[in-house]
């Protein structure tokens, strides 16, 4: 597995050099820049810092700015994530090497952990770059948890990856990427609580958010960060769960759906 | 050995009949087929667009599974022993695919390598090692966007053969490939087989490649095993016996049964190819001077020319001109896809 995973990350990180040597970081640098910006002017001169105290009491914080900062950079990373590990196969299908990969005796899992490590490494320093831009703009985390951050970077990490696989195979079988991606990223931004609390939706609306772990992990992270929150073991554990299904769940009917990748006559 | 045992394979596909209803057709694209490759062994697999060829392929190849039937593979079965089986098989297809473009021709062969589990020494050796075999050494460190398709078709064999397979599967290697370069590749396949011992199972639309580096021929149509044979022998069998054709002056009728003889002592022709023999006739009678016409068909012409042209010389014969007229391989397929032959 090792071996598939560190020679597709090394493929990848070579494939996007050669292919977009920075203009594309900067573009999704750009994006995230313009999300500070939209926050920051809003907070400003929109609603003019006036923020409810039901905001407060449904948030943990009622420091509006880094809450919709954050929520929004984790956003846009989570997106990248799984796009990126999503459209892997349907992507090596339509270049047309999507054969060669299956003749081997390559590991699945290997393939797509390898995909997602080059992404972290792309995602995390466009992160980096977005949250830079946020500190100036406003963005303070003075209730710093350092191990619960950990942990819950872990757990939002792992959703990305699980949710990811799933939706690759979604996209493997209905063969296509831009109606199935956009779909669920719509969802995920609705219902996933990234730039309000949850609690402003409806209860069905909230209740349909619980079946991405995305939304606890987001939770977990945003909570650690914001309000020093710790995470314990039974704060993560339905997060791994939901995780370890969706990953189980891909990678079944993932193995089900290469069957018949080529079936189409 | 690979067996393939009365393999079918049924395609299910939906038609759409509007925005909301659709109905599932079936394709029978492989009919019960059975099929073996040896080691050492170049088959091919033969028949129009459609015939199932492709289907075949895959399913030899893993990438497919049969909807009835069952492969071995070394006497491992497909279902139990998928991944044992992918280390011993591989495949190359013909056209620009396969590859990864932005990768250089080196980096190619390493990740495919990777996949197969080769540590990074063994990396290294087999890489240097078939691009230097395949001709591409100099350019290995080029982005495979840059290769000519004769350069991508010749790193295709590379990354074919990079996990060492004991069978190897050729989908149409020399489509569209120049004619000096689809002569290489024709010299690699058979020195794969003959010296190395490959067992090498190849479809192509180029007849005359089947014809030259074939042992032994399946035929398919509409998914159906039609026949197989050498290509010798289907050409013989489907689209008749060669002939060869004489020009002679001084023949003189006493030497037809003479030439009876010989031909049936020297050449063996049995009866049927007998009655094939176009006895020699002079449009002016007995005279010795005209040139007169004399066909004899044979499985093998060039070696029936060889054989009568000292026993003419002996009989005193003048030879005007002599020729061989060949049914191929192209003959024989187009005849048996379009059902004249039973």
């Amino acid at each position: 597995m090792w071996h598939t995973a560190l020679a597709t990350l090394v493929r990848n990180q070579r494939s996007n050099l050669r292919a977009y040597p920075w203009t594309f970081t900067f573009g999704h640098i750009i994006d995230g820049t313009y999300l500070v910006l939209v926050t920051c002017f809003s907070y400003v001169y929109l609603i003019k810092g006036d923020v409810q105290t039901q905001f407060a009491a449904y948030a943990g914080t009622s420091d509006y700015l880094t809450y919709v900062m954050i929520g929004g950079a984790l956003n846009l990373f989570s997106v990248s994530m799984m796009m990126n590990v999503s459209r892997a196969l349907i992507t090596e299908w339509r270049e047309g090497t999507l054969e060669a990969l299956l003749l081997s005796p390559s590991s699945r899992f290997g393939y797509f952990a390898g995909t997602a490590v080059q992404q972290l490494m792309r995602s995390l320093f466009e992160l980096a770059v977005v949250l830079i831009f946020g500190i100036a703009a406003g963005l303070r985390l003075p209730n710093f948890d350092f191990l619960s951050v950990l942990t819950g970077i872990f757990a939002y990490l792992l959703s990305c990856f699980a949710m990811g696989l799933l939706l690759g195979c979604v996209m493997l079988h209905t063969r296509d990427t831009f109606f199935v991606q956009n779909t669920l990223f719509a969802f995920t931004a609705l219902l996933c609580g990234f730039q309000f609390p949850r609690e402003y939706l409806p209860e069905a609306l909230g209740l349909a958010g619980n079946v991405f772990p995305l939304t606890d992990a987001l939770t977990l992270l945003r909570g650690s960060l914001l309000s020093g929150k710790a995470i314990r073991s039974g704060d993560v554990l339905p997060v791994l769960l939901l995780c370890a299904v969706y990953i189980a769940l891909a990678l079944w009917t993932g193995k089900r759906i290469e069957r018949r990748i080529f079936e189409r006559y | 050995m690979i067996a393939m045992n009365e393999v079918s394979k049924i395609y299910e596909t939906r038609n759409r009949l509007g925005w909301f209803r659709a109905e599932r057709v079936k394709t029978e694209a492989v009919k019960s087929l059975s099929l073996t490759l040896e080691p050492g062994q170049i088959t091919g697999l033969l028949g129009l667009n459609g015939a199932g060829k492709t289907t075949t392929i895959r399913m030899l190849s893993t990438l497919l599974d049969p909807t009835e039937g069952s492969i071995e593979v070394d006497g491992l079965d497909m279902n139990r022993s998928r991944s044992a089986i992918q280390q011993k098989v591989n495949m190359i297809a013909g056209g620009e695919r396969m590859l990864y473009w932005r990768l250089t021709g080196r980096e190619n062969l390493h990740y495919f390598g990777s996949l197969y589990g080769l540590d990074s020494a063994r990396l290294r050796r087999e890489s240097d090692r078939l691009l230097s075999e395949v001709g591409l050494a100099e350019a290995a460190d080029r982005p495979v966007e840059q290769y000519s398709k004769g350069m991508k078709q010749r790193l295709q064999i590379a990354r074919g053969l990079i996990n060492d397979p004991k069978y190897l599967f050729l989908d149409e290697p020399t489509l569209g490939l120049d004619a000096p370069i689809a002569r290489q590749l024709r010299g690699m396949v058979r020195s794969l087989a003959k010296e190395r011992g490959k067992g090498i199972l190849l479809t192509s639309h180029y007849l005359q490649e089947v014809e030259e580096l074939c042992d032994n021929v399946y035929v398919l149509n509409r998914g159906e095993l039609l026949m197989c044979d050498t290509p010798d022998r289907i050409v013989a069998k489907v689209a008749g016996m060669q002939a060869a054709h004489f020009e002679l002056t001084g023949w003189r009728d006493e030497l037809n049964p003479l030439l009876l003889e010989y031909l049936q002592a020297e050449i063996g022709l049995n009866r049927k190819e007998w009655t094939e023999l176009h006895r020699p006739t002079s449009e002016s009678g007995s005279s010795s001077d005209e040139p007169i016409r004399l066909t004899v068909k044979s499985r093998s012409a060039d070696k029936l020319i060889a054989k009568l042209l000292p026993w003419t010389a002996e009989n005193g014969l003048k030879v005007v001109s002599f020729s061989a007229e060949k049914p191929n391989l192209e003959d024989a397929i187009i005849l048996l896809s379009e059902g004249k032959v039973s």
